[in-house]
C-alpha cells in the first residue's frame, strides 16, 4: 500500500520518508504502539517503497513487486510471526532468519525482516537476535513491531530506533469508514469511538458483538460486589472457556476503566470510548478510588500478556477478579454504602 | 496454458526442480514449481530462495501461459503415470490445473504464478564457458573443507576469485584446515571475490556429474551466481560477508619435506584411525629418517601403530593430526601419486601438496596430543 493511502500516522511516515530520501534509514526499527493502528501496514509499505521500481518516493501498489510484498511472497521481504499452532516466536525461527540474511539479497535491493509481534519472541529468541540487530549482514533492515516494551529485553530495545504509533484520531477513523467503506456517518462515529482509533479493529469488528455483548459483559463486571467470590468463580469459568472471548472481554473492561480514568482526570468532557454508557461512567468515576482505577489498569496489562501465553486462563482470571473485588471495598463501579 | 509432454521427459525436468523445493515452507509458494510455456519453450522452475533451478522440458505447447503446482504432488503424479505415457497439463479457472495421463485425471489447485519469485535475468554475454571437468575438480578438491559452523557465515562457502592471467582460485576453510586450488580456465569477469554457499555447490556438483569434456556456462552478478548446462539453469545467492585473508595462514617457508605415496598413506591412516577417539580422530605421526610412524592411542579401546616408508631427511619430528582432515585430502588427490608434506615444527601448520601440481595445496593445523 502506498504511503499516501495510509490513514493517520503522518508524522511517522514523514520521518521514514525523510530518512529514505536522505538514505539515512536505520537498520533496526521498533514500531511501538497499540494493536490494530496500522504498524504492520506501515512496515510493509516501507518495504514496498524500497522495492517498488515504478513509484517515485512512494510505491505504486499495483506492480508485481508491490503485490507480492502485500501477499508475503516477496523473496527479500519476510514477516516473522509465531508458527501455526504456536504462541511464541522461537529461536529456531530466528536462526532461520539469520541464515537467510547471510545471503545477498535476491533482487539486489534491501533485505527486510518484519518481526510481528516482536513481544512474542521468547527470551532465547530475543537473545539470539542481538548480534543481528546490532550489525545486520549487508544492508538488511529489521523492523520489530510490538504493543509494549515490557516483554522485550532491554538489550533488544537499546538496539532499535523506536518509532511511536498512537491511536488514529476518532475523526480520521470515522472519516475513513465513511468515505472509503461507505458506512453511515452516525454508525461510523460510534464504531470509531468504540474501537478507540484502531482502524484494524474498526474494520474487522462484528457490530452487534461490539454493541450488545460489550455492554452486557461490562455490566456483569461492574455489578460484582465485594466478597462475591462465588460470582467471581462463575464469571472466570465462563470467560476462560474461550481464549478469544477472554481476551476480548478483558479488552472491553480495559476500555471501561480507561473511560473511568479519563472521566476522573478530565471531567465529563473527556474523550470516552463507551459513548453509549456515559451515565454509568459518570457514576463509577465519582465513586471509584482513583488509585484503584490505576492499579486495575496495570493488572489488566499483565493479564492480557498472560492470556496470550500458554497459562491457565481460569487461574489468571480468578486471580485478577478477586483482586478487583477485594482491593476495592465497594466493588468496581458500585456505589459505596 | 496447456502443454503435453512425455512422462520420461517430464520426470527428468522435475528431478532437478523437486530436489530444490523448500522443505520448511516459510513461504507457501516455494513448495510449488512454476511451469511456464512461452516462445516455444516449456520451463520448470523451483527455488528455496538460496538456490533455484530452471529446467527445460521437451514437449508440445498448445497454449502459452504459466501455472504453479505443488512440487511433490506433481512429481508423484508424473512418476506414477504409465511408462511412456503422455502427460497432458491444462490450466482451468481460478488457478486449478487439470493433469491427464492415460485414463487418469487429476485436478490440482495451484497458486498465482505471478507471485513466484522471478528467475534472475542474465544476459547471455555475461556468461563465460568453463570446462566442466576442471570446475568439478576444483569443487571436489575444496568443498570438503567448508565449515559447518553456522555462526561464521563467511566460512560457510567456497571463496572464488580471479588471480589474474585467466586463473581462477577456489579456497575453503573451517579454521582447522584450508584447501586452495588454482586452475587456468579463462577470465570470468569477476570484479571482487565471491562466496558460493554450500548448498549451491553441492547442486552444482550434481549438475557437473558425467559431463566429461563438456563445457558449462557460468556468470555472476552483484548478488547471484548462475550456471547453465544445456537445458538446466542453476542460480545461487552469494554469501554476504567478506572472506578472511586466507593468504596469511598459508605457511611460506616450511623447511622439512616428506614425500610419501598417496595410497599407502591413505590406507595406513584408515587402519590406525580405527582406534583413535571418535570425536577428534587424533593420531600421532612421528617423522624419522626414511620412515613415518602413525599411531593412535585410545584408553577405552587400546592402541594401533603402523609404519610407512617415506623420503625424509629433516630433523625428527612428532606431530599430532586429526586423521579425518588428512583422510579428506588424501581421498581427493589422484590415486597412487606422490604426496609432499611440508613441516616446520609440532605447533605450526603443515602443508600437503600433490607432486607435479603447483596449483593445489592443503593447510592442516596440528593437534596437541
Amino acid at each position: 500500500m502506498p504511503f499516501t493511502e495510509i490513514v493517520g500516522h503522518q508524522k511517522q511516515l514523514e520521518v521514514l520518508g525523510r530518512s529514505l530520501e536522505g538514505n539515512r534509514l536505520h537498520h533496526a526499527y521498533l514500531f511501538l504502539g497499540p494493536d490494530g493502528v496500522g504498524k504492520r501496514t506501515v512496515a510493509l509499505s516501507l518495504a514496498a517503497v524500497i522495492h517498488c521500481s515504478f513509484g517515485n518516493h512512494d510505491s505504486c501498489g499495483r506492480c508485481e513487486t508491490c503485490l507480492s510484498i502485500r501477499d508475503g511472497n516477496h523473496p527479500d521481504v519476510r514477516v516473522i510471526k509465531p508458527e501455526p499452532g504456536k504462541r511464541e516466536i522461537t529461536i529456531r525461527q530466528m536462526r532461520d532468519l539469520q541464515r537467510q540474511l547471510e545471503f545477498r539479497s535476491f533482487s539486489g535491493k534491501k533485505k527486510i525482516a518484519i518481526i510481528d509481534p516482536a513481544h512474542l519472541m521468547n527470551i532465547p529468541a530475543q537473545n539470539s537476535l542481538l548480534k543481528t540487530l546490532e550489525d545486520p549482514p549487508g544492508d538488511a533492515l529489521l523492523i520489530l513491531i510490538s504493543n509494549n516494551t515490557a516483554s522485550l529485553l532491554s538489550t533488544v530495545l537499546s538496539r532499535c530506533l523506536r518509532l511511536y504509533f498512537s491511536f488514529i484520531s476518532v475523526e480520521e477513523t470515522a472519516g475513513f469508514l465513511e468515505g472509503r467503506k461507505g458506512i453511515a456517518p452516525e454508525k461510523a462515529k460510534l464504531l470509531a469511538a468504540l474501537t478507540g482509533g484502531s482502524l484494524g479493529e474498526a474494520l474487522n469488528c462484528d457490530e452487534n458483538k461490539l454493541l450488545d455483548q460489550r455492554k452486557r459483559w461490562i455490566e456483569r463486571f461492574s455489578s460484582l460486589s465485594q466478597g462475591n467470590h462465588r460470582g467471581v468463580m462463575a464469571l472466570a469459568e465462563e470467560m476462560a472457556a474461550d481464549r478469544e472471548l477472554s481476551l476480548q472481554v478483558v479488552q472491553w473492561v480495559e476500555g471501561w476503566y480507561r473511560d473511568i480514568l479519563i472521566h476522573q482526570m478530565t471531567g465529563p468532557e473527556g474523550e470516552i470510548r463507551n459513548t453509549d454508557m456515559g451515565e454509568k461512567i459518570h457514576e463509577a468515576a465519582s465513586t471509584h478510588p482513583f488509585k484503584h482505577t490505576l492499579s486495575v489498569l496495570s493488572w489488566i496489562g499483565r493479564v492480557k500478556g498472560e492470556l496470550q501465553r500458554n497459562y491457565n486462563r481460569r487461574l489468571i482470571l480468578e486471580n485478577f477478579l478477586i483482586k478487583l473485588v477485594d482491593r476495592n471495598p465497594c466493588g468496581p463501579g458500585a456505589v459505596p454504602t | 496454458m496447456e502443454i503435453k509432454a512425455n512422462r520420461e521427459d517430464f520426470l527428468k525436468a522435475l528431478y532437478w526442480a523437486q530436489s530444490t523445493v523448500e522443505r520448511r515452507n516459510t513461504m507457501p509458494i516455494l513448495a510449488n514449481v512454476l511451469i511456464e510455456s512461452r516462445d516455444g519453450n516449456i520451463r520448470i522452475t523451483a527455488t528455496d530462495l538460496e538456490i533455484g533451478v530452471r529446467a527445460k522440458l521437451e514437449g508440445e505447447i498448445l497454449h502459452e501461459g504459466m501455472v504453479t503446482l505443488n512440487a511433490k504432488k506433481l512429481y508423484e503424479i508424473v512418476r506414477e503415470a504409465t511408462e511412456r505415457e503422455t502427460v497432458h497439463l491444462r490450466r482451468l479457472e481460478n488457478e486449478w490445473v487439470e493433469i491427464k495421463s492415460g485414463k487418469s485425471v487429476f485436478k490440482v489447485v495451484g497458486l498465482d504464478a505471478r507471485e513466484f519469485p522471478s528467475f534472475p535475468d542474465f544476459r547471455s554475454e555475461s556468461l563465460v564457458s568453463v570446462p566442466a571437468k576442471v570446475l568439478k575438480e576444483m569443487i571436489d578438491k575444496t568443498a570438503f573443507s567448508v565449515s559447518t559452523d553456522e555462526s561464521r557465515s563467511s566460512l560457510n562457502g567456497v571463496f572464488l576469485e580471479e588471480s589474474g592471467g585467466g586463473k581462477l582460485r577456489m579456497v575453503a576453510t573451517d579454521g582447522h584446515r584450508l584447501a586452495f586450488i588454482e586452475r587456468e580456465v579463462g577470465s570470468l569477469r569477476l570484479g571482487k571475490g565471491v562466496i558460493l554457499p554450500r548448498k549451491g555447490l553441492s547442486e552444482l556438483g550434481k549438475l557437473l556429474e558425467d559431463m566429461e569434456d563438456g563445457v558449462i556456462s557460468i556468470g555472476f552478478k552483484e548478488n547471484l551466481g548462475l550456471v547453465v548446462r544445456d537445458d538446466v539453469e542453476l542460480f545461487m545467492r552469494l554469501i554476504e560477508s567478506d572472506y578472511p585473508d586466507y593468504g596469511k595462514v598459508i605457511p611460506k617457508e616450511n623447511p622439512y619435506r616428506v614425500s610419501v605415496e598417496q595410497r599407502g598413506l591413505l590406507q595406513a591412516l584408515r587402519r590406525v584411525s580405527i582406534l583413535s577417539s571418535d570425536r577428534y580422530k587424533g593420531v600421532k605421526v612421528e617423522f624419522r629418517q626414511g620412515r613415518m610412524t602413525i599411531s593412535a592411542n585410545n584408553p577405552d579401546l587400546g592402541e594401533a601403530m603402523e609404519e610407512v616408508e617415506v623420503e625424509y631427511n629433516g630433523k625428527p619430528l612428532t606431530i599430532g593430526f586429526n586423521a579425518r582432515y588428512l583422510l579428506d585430502v588424501l581421498g581427493v588427490l589422484n590415486d597412487g601419486t606422490a604426496v609432499g608434506v611440508e613441516l616446520k615444527d609440532e605447533l605450526s601448520p603443515s602443508v600437503v601438496r600433490e607432486d607435479g601440481d603447483d596449483g593445489y595445496l592443503y593447510v592442516i593445523m596440528p593437534m596437541r596430543l
